[in-house]
């Protein structure tokens, strides 16, 4: 019975993937290989009337990884149509915004930080969904459920600070391997709202979520010596642990075409619990934009997408002072996870790139550069097409030190990185 | 019928041009197809007869009332170019709408129009043969008429009407045969912007398919370096009632 169901389900399927062998090496010390992987990747492509499908898993073996064979679903999911309505139902990948690199309304699928310089569907990793859209041309309505809350992935700090205090001296501990999630129950779910359509040479988008940060904000929690009085001295210790927290986001995209010009704004504003700004260890409510545009140039063999995108905090710089200092001690340390050390952040993100006439080499660069902090995060790669389906590819990932956003941080966790990759898909 | 036009239009004291202009504006007001589909094979050769195939499905379905043309493409091989979408409203008073979606990024794009004289996926017919131009681009005048290949032509020289028009096609000018018993272009040859030959198109086979003609081989030979392309429709249907939905953003990631 499971064989013939799986034959009539082959019979509607299309079968596809890939695979790709890739070698990492950091160039900035001592070429020390960082991945030696193979990875083979089997897609499902079911498409009938009434019904599409999409899975798409991984399979990962990895002689730098602990675990030296990873299997790893990015996606799954079944879409049920009836007449202009979707019902999606599974583990999908949600990217939306018009910006070039970042999009500040690309908030609900989270961000893998340490795998960058992958394919986007393994940084972008799906998230489980049931989604009702309904269509009428190309215009949309689309309602979501997300029954678990899933995190950016990036190395959180662990770490250990004696604080002098007067005659006294307490500690911090900042536990980064146990944040604190949402309880994985229904009513922690989270939703969105998202309308979207098209006039003339514009697309507009709009959007409301209401979930949880997918970046942390710090849980605190103080302990005195038995004996000791909290009106008259500092803690012994205080414990940190990431905590995500729960906020509302609206957000805005809009791309208009003119002559050869795409300009596009992507607008986003993302409410949190700390609206007045006095909790040191919640980060403050922002609103966060890209402004830019997308052209190709020499017969479409180049295009280049360039966005100044900022950020600007609200009520920044509004934590009470306090005698022991704790206050700002939480604050430089909650900043180290939010990343919000300046009022407004200004920042350029840029995606180049070009082929050959015959479209055998390929070349791309993209990458983001914080203006104030004077850091960025460059990822370049050179490709060339074998044979059909067979490509080669090398490529660089280069990015800060300072570690003032989620991509420069990955310099100092995983270093400058030149990577070769053979992929033969079918 | 046609030689009937042509001597006529002779004896009536038309110029050359204007017979040319009707021959023309027939070849572009041909019948066709309210709504089609095909699968596309095209065929990649390099001198050294080194072979890439990429393969795509169509569907396009043209407006009565405005005569603007809808159209979708999507990708089915190479096997790392697989699901990627084109999705174009081709107007005939502004610029076209185009949108693409790109599986590896999960994303539906909108796209300027720009580039048109580049080539189409690595071919060799750029992005204006693929969209066949406007009758409106191009003056146009009878040059002779001759047998090509035992196909009784006009022979046409077509000499684009503004530099906008040259820059966008990239051509300076276009020499075509037309079919007289069919109104088909057989055979472009292609003067780039220094006004050297470089590219011919040659339709190698055309079937009728509910009373219209249609070109079902094209081959496309870069005359300098000998690299061809040859694009092949199979699986043609027409007039099949394409639902106005298939032509949306929401069937590009389907």
């Amino acid at each position: 019975m499971a064989i013939s169901w799986l034959m009539v389900l082959l019979a509607y399927t299309h079968l596809g993937g890939y695979l790709r062998f890739e070698s990492f090496v950091r160039v900035d010390s001592g070429y020390q290989i960082h991945k030696l992987a193979t990875t083979l990747q089997l897609r499902t492509t079911l498409d009938q009337p009434g019904i599409s499908g999409f899975s798409a898993l991984n399979l990962i073996m990895d002689r730098r990884a602990p675990d030296p064979v990873i299997f790893r679903p990015i996606e799954l999911y079944l879409t049920f149509h009836r007449g202009p309505v979707d019902l999606t139902l599974g583990k999908k990948i949600l990217t939306w915004g018009a910006g070039v690199f970042v999009s500040p309304s690309d908030f609900v699928n989270p961000w893998d930080f340490s795998v960058l310089y992958s394919d986007l569907e393994e940084f972008r990793e799906g998230i489980e969904v049931a989604d009702f859209a309904y269509y009428r041309g190309n215009a949309f309505v689309e309602l979501a459920f997300l029954p678990m809350f899933r995190p950016n992935t990036y190395p959180l700090p662990s770490l250990q600070i004696p604080v002098p205090a007067g005659p006294d001296t307490f500690v911090v501990f900042m536990d980064g391997t146990h944040p604190v999630l949402p309880e994985p129950t229904l009513k922690k779910g989270e939703g969105f709202l998202r309308v979207g359509g098209t006039w003339g040479p514009m697309d507009f988008r709009l959007l409301a979520f209401r979930g949880f940060d997918r970046d942390p904000d710090l849980q605190v929690r103080y302990v005195w010596l038995p004996g000791s009085n909290p009106q008259e001295h500092p803690p012994d210790t205080i414990h940190l642990r990431p905590e995500y927290r729960p906020v509302w986001m609206g957000a805005g995209t809009l791309t208009w075409i003119v002559g050869p010009w795409e300009l596009h704004a992507d607008v986003a504003y993302v409410r949190t619990e700390d609206t007045d700004g006095t909790l040191p260890t919640v980060k403050n409510p922002y609103v966060y934009g890209a402004f830019g545009f997308f052209r190709s140039f020499w017969n479409d063999q180049w295009s280049l997408g360039l966005d100044l995108l900022v950020k600007r905090i609200f009520a920044f710089g509004q934590t009470p002072e306090d005698p022991m200092g704790v206050n700002a001690l939480l604050e430089e340390q909650a900043r180290m996870l939010n990343f919000q050390y300046e009022e407004t952040q200004p920042s350029l993100a840029f995606h180049l790139q070009g082929s050959d006439t015959r479209d055998l080499w390929r070349w791309s660069a993209s990458g983001i550069y914080d203006l104030r902090a004077r850091e960025g995060f460059l990822l370049a790669t050179l490709s060339y097409a074998w044979a059909d389906g067979v490509s080669l590819q090398v490529g660089g990932l280069f990015s800060g030190r300072k570690g003032r956003s989620p991509f420069s941080q990955m310099g100092r966790h995983l270093g400058q990185v030149g990577f070769l990759e053979a992929r033969w898909s079918f | 019928m046609q030689g009937m036009i042509w001597l006529l239009g002779f004896l009536i004291g038309a110029s050359p041009d204007s017979v040319a202009q009707q021959i023309m504006w027939r070849v572009y007001n041909r019948p066709s197809f309210q709504d089609m589909h095909a699968q596309i094979t095209m065929t990649l050769i390099d001198p050294n007869g080194t072979q890439r195939v990429r393969k795509m499905e169509t569907w396009s379905k043209k407006d009565p009332k405005t005569g603007e043309t809808k159209m979708l493409i999507k990708f089915m091989e190479p096997a790392d170019l697989r699901g990627t979408a084109f999705l174009i409203y081709q107007h005939k008073d502004r610029e076209d709408d185009m949108w693409f979606y790109l599986p590896a990024l999960r994303k539906t794009k909108r796209l300027a129009a720009s580039g048109k004289s580049g080539a189409f996926m690595g071919s060799d017919f750029s992005n204006y043969d693929i969209g066949g131009g406007e009758y409106e681009d191009w003056n146009y005048r009878l040059l002779r008429e001759e047998d090509l290949d035992g196909i009784p032509c006009w022979v046409i020289e077509a000499l684009p009407k503004s530099p906008d028009v040259e820059k966008k096609s990239g051509y300076s000018k276009e020499i075509r045969w037309v079919n007289k018993e069919n109104d088909l272009v057989v055979r472009t040859d292609h003067y780039d912007r220094s006004e050297m030959l470089y590219k011919r198109t040659v339709v190698k086979d055309a079937v009728q398919i509910q009373g219209i003609w249609f070109e079902r081989v094209i081959e496309a030979t870069d005359l300098d370096s000998g690299h061809r392309t040859v694009m092949e429709f199979t699986d043609i249907r027409v007039n099949q009632g394409l639902p106005d939905d298939l032509f949306s953003i929401r069937a590009l990631g389907r």
